[in-house]
């Protein structure tokens, strides 16, 4: 409600200047208004009864001054708001409400919400800063804000599913110069808060925990769910992956949980039980529909008793091989669950260096004169050359090649070239996959023919590995076939990591459904670090209801001088 | 300055029509008076006889009642009722206070004499016109007649706005002319600059009848109805420019309510210990309505 938060010797010399003020204006000339009347005959025999004011008089009305003089100095102290203690050498105060899930159970987060709007008003208004530690940490009330705007911002803010960023906001706080040497961190909530966490803030920071909420809750949350290749070996088919997590006081069975892939059931007997508390579901159908898991008991924490994902859309890919293909190709071709060898139709085409022309996208070989490098990659399309380059590299799985040996083996320099066609084509020296060389025989070589077919068919599966507080990762069957940790893993989110369960559309249009809770907010620790504590301002604190007691009593006084100068007992 | 009364204003039908019911009589008249309808205590010559008294020498033979002497041996002669008429001098206040403000008191102030005037030629009273304001100024002399009554709207008319209000001056002034006694009827706010003291003592020494007309209006005894005046005023005296600088209070609002009272209450018993007659015409109000109050029982006696 102030104006101001002012030092007292700033107040001190606004009460002089008032009353030198009050105390000229009391001597000013008046300027009169003038009126003709019919006489002065009477009013001049009233005047002489209380002569009007003059320029300068003497200095009569002690009283009358004085009651100006505490009415405005009393508005004067109020709305100037008096700080006793600079707070750039007292301490600045940085409150944080934990709006993570670690808040989310029952009216914790109502509770700290209550404590802080009841704690926030007894600061400075420049010696205080609020912040909620969500899915991001927010200044949700600025130095010098009024308190007023608080609770509307907090209205706006529900816990969310996440796991707390408060340790992240401790560590970046003190980067910030505009803090002085003493700040004191006020935590509202149940984010933990580690022993390292604290140690890493600089001298001068203090941080306690000022919470009743009681750190214990029951809770079962799924943590992790993902997708890998099916340990069966069918294409069309994959293996999904959970893991749940609970409270000491809470058991997981199986029989609780519900699990759905697409519109159909999962029966308990096909959820295997692993180590870790981790489950597998084995051989789902990948048709891209959603993948499913909930946990059917409630608990205090609702959020992250369900977990989505999106299955990967297999579909073997039709390919057509003519007639004058090595059989190297062929086996490749042949031993790959994706592909379907048809007669003619296919959607891709593998050609012989003596077999037709194709109207479909083709892999072909040729002979060593019909082109000066290796590879010959034709694409479609205005993508600059550079980026096709790498990108075909990266999706015919190029770089995975030893390219030196080969070459020295093969005695041809090894490179790539690229060209703009109207048909999406690969075409490799035939001598370079014949019987005479051993590329045919390395690891490389089903990885390229197959990420070549893929490459060509444009259908490049990918199974998303989700866990909250975790980049996003995809592991392709490409990847896995080409390393022998089959957990090969790339990230697609870029540096963005998800904190938060939800939603999420990448940037290349694939979807990922999933609600999930990180581990430590699933989990409530035993201790958070922090205990609890009773408050003890310490810094500058502007003293609130006094003013506005002030503030009445300046009203009242400002009545009492009405009546008086009614009554004419006032000059 | 408020606009003059033009002729047509001032000499209306209706509100001459309905004055014609009234009359004015004084309670004492004096000697000297031609016939007219005023009664006097005087025995005389006249119709309508009254009593008998005892000859003295000096008496009109032509009233002994021989009759009387026949039987009685005793001279006595008829006392005879003695009517006679009214002078009525007007005597109008033409300071400039009087042509002050929106509705000026000289308005009131020359309807109430144009009033006077037709009651008092309709009942065969002479009617004199007078004015002051530093000076005495006479008008229209002494006439008789109703159709007079015209020439002295068109004198009222031509009474415009001059000074100061120097009553007591204008009173003496006309006890030095040799009118024959009569009612003189002063119509004025009496805010004479020297107070209301030399005003009661001239008027105290005049052999006239008197009537005293005060013109007050609204703003007089009620200042907060101005609206101008608020906060601190220097007000200007409209006749002698003398200005007197007032901070505007409650208090000070009190002290002029009860100084105005007391003028007022001082010239209402100088009123009444002279015998001299007080009536206040209020200027914001219609004059016919108080003049209709006035002659409540048809006739104003002085």
């Amino acid at each position: 409600m102030n104006f101001l938060n002012l030092s007292p010797l700033a107040i001190g010399i606004g009460l002089l200047a008032i009353a030198g003020a009050l105390f000229l204006l009391q001597q000013l000339r008046i300027r009169y208004t003038e009126l003709p009347v019919a006489t002065t005959l009477f009013w001049a025999a009233a005047v002489r009864e209380a002569p009007v004011r003059v320029l300068r008089q003497r200095f009569r009305h002690l009283l009358a001054y004085l009651l100006v003089l505490l009415i405005c100095w009393l508005l004067w102290i109020g709305f100037g708001g008096p700080l006793f203690g600079d707070p750039r050498t007292s301490g600045f105060n940085i409150l944080v409400i934990d709006g993570s899930a670690h808040s989310a159970t029952a009216d914790a987060f109502e509770q700290s919400k209550r404590q802080l709007l009841g704690d926030v008003g007894k600061y400075g208004r420049d010696s205080r800063e609020v912040f909620l530690s969500g899915a991001q940490n927010v200044r949700i009330l600025a130095a010098g804000e009024e308190k007023l705007v608080l609770e509307r911002r907090l209205n706006e803010f529900d816990p969310v599913p996440g796991r707390s960023t408060i340790e992240e906001l401790l560590r970046i706080l003190p980067r910030n110069d505009n803090y002085p040497d003493q700040v004191n961190i006020v935590i509202y909530g149940r984010a933990p808060v580690s022993p390292e966490a604290l140690d890493r803030l600089p001298e001068g920071y203090s941080v306690s925990r000022r919470s009743e909420a009681d750190a214990a809750y029951a809770n079962r949350g799924i943590v992790a769910l993902g997708i890998g290749e099916a340990i069966s070996g069918d294409w069309d088919k994959v293996d999904v992956l959970f893991r749940i997590l609970a409270t000491e006081d809470l058991s997981i069975d199986v029989s609780d949980l519900v699990v759905k892939s697409g519109d159909r059931d999962v029966p308990a007997d096909d959820i295997e039980t692993l180590t870790n508390n981790e489950y597998r579901v084995r051989d789902v159908v990948a048709d891209g529909s959603i993948f499913e898991v909930r946990i059917q008991e409630p608990d205090d924490m609702e959020f992250d008793n369900v977990a989505q994902v999106s299955l990967p859309a297999k579909e073997r890919i039709q390919v057509t091989v003519g007639d004058g293909v090595p059989d190297s190709i062929t086996r490749a071709l042949e031993s790959d669950a994706g592909l379907e060898i048809v007669g003619s139709d296919g959607t891709v085409a593998v050609l012989g260096s003596d077999d037709p022309e194709s109207t479909v996208p083709y892999l072909r070989t040729v002979p060593l004169s019909a082109q000066d490098r290796a590879f010959l990659i034709g694409y479609t399309g205005d993508v600059d050359a550079n980026e096709a380059l790498h990108q075909s590299v990266a999706n015919l799985g190029l770089s995975q090649i030893d390219a030196v040996s080969l070459a020295t083996d093969f005695g041809h320099e090894i490179g790539v070239k690229l060209e703009v066609g109207d048909i999406q084509h690969v075409s490799i020296w035939e001598d370079l996959v014949g019987e005479q060389f051993n590329f045919k025989d390395s690891m490389s070589f089903p990885l390229f023919i197959s990420k070549a077919i893929r490459y060509l068919a444009n259908q490049d599966p990918w199974y998303a590995y989700l866990a909250a507080g975790r980049q996003p990762i995809e592991q392709t069957s490409g990847s896995s076939l080409a390393s022998t940790d089959l957990l090969a893993e790339y990230a697609v989110g870029a540096s963005y990591v998800r904190n938060e369960a939800g939603a999420l559309e990448l940037e290349d249009g694939n979807a990922l459904q999933v609600s999930l809770l990180d581990p430590s907010a699933a989990l409530p620790k035993g201790e958070l670090g922090l205990t609890g504590s009773s408050l003890e301002i310490t810094t500058s604190q502007s003293a609130w209801g006094l003013v506005t007691w002030l503030i009445l009593l300046a009203l009242v006084l400002l009545g009492l001088e009405w009546y008086l100068y009614q009554r004419g007992l006032m000059p | 300055m408020a606009a003059q009364l033009t002729f047509e204003e001032l000499f209306d039908p209706e509100f001459l029509n309905a004055l014609e019911a009234f009359n004015l009589r004084i309670k004492r008249f004096l000697r000297q008076g031609r016939h007219g309808e005023q009664l006097t205590h005087d025995r005389g010559i006249g119709l309508e006889f009254k009593d008998f008294k005892q000859y003295v020498p000096g008496d009109d033979l032509r009233a002994v009642d021989w009759n009387i002497y026949r039987r009685l041996g005793r001279l006595f002669v008829h006392v005879f009722e003695e009517y006679q008429d009214l002078p009525l001098y007007l005597l109008v206040d033409r300071s400039k206070s009087m042509f002050l403000e929106e509705t000026p008191r000289v308005h009131a102030a020359l309807r109430s004499a144009l009033a006077l005037s037709s009651i008092a030629l309709s009942q065969h009273d002479v009617v004199g016109l007078l004015s002051f304001s530093d000076d005495l100024e006479m008008h229209a002399r002494p006439v008789v007649g109703r159709r007079q009554l015209t020439t002295l709207a068109h004198r009222m008319v031509e009474l415009t706005e001059q000074n100061g209000t120097q009553l007591s001056s204008a009173v003496r002034q006309l006890a030095l002319r040799k009118l024959r006694p009569g009612l003189l009827v002063v119509l004025s706010d009496f805010f004479d600059p020297d107070g209301l003291d030399p005003v009661m003592d001239a008027l105290k020494s005049c052999r006239h009848k008197m009537l005293l007309v005060q013109l007050v209006k609204d703003l007089d005894g009620d200042p907060n109805a101005n609206t101008e005046l608020v906060g601190d005023i220097r007000l200007v005296d409209c006749e002698t420019s003398s200005a007197v600088d007032v901070t505007i209070d409650p208090a000070v609002l009190a002290r002029y309510r009860r100084i105005y009272e007391e003028f007022n209450q001082q010239l209402t018993e100088f009123a009444s210990g002279q015998g001299i007659g007080l009536v206040r015409v209020n200027a914001d109000n219609d004059v016919l309505d108080q003049l209709g109050t006035l002659f409540e029982s048809r006739a104003l006696v002085v």
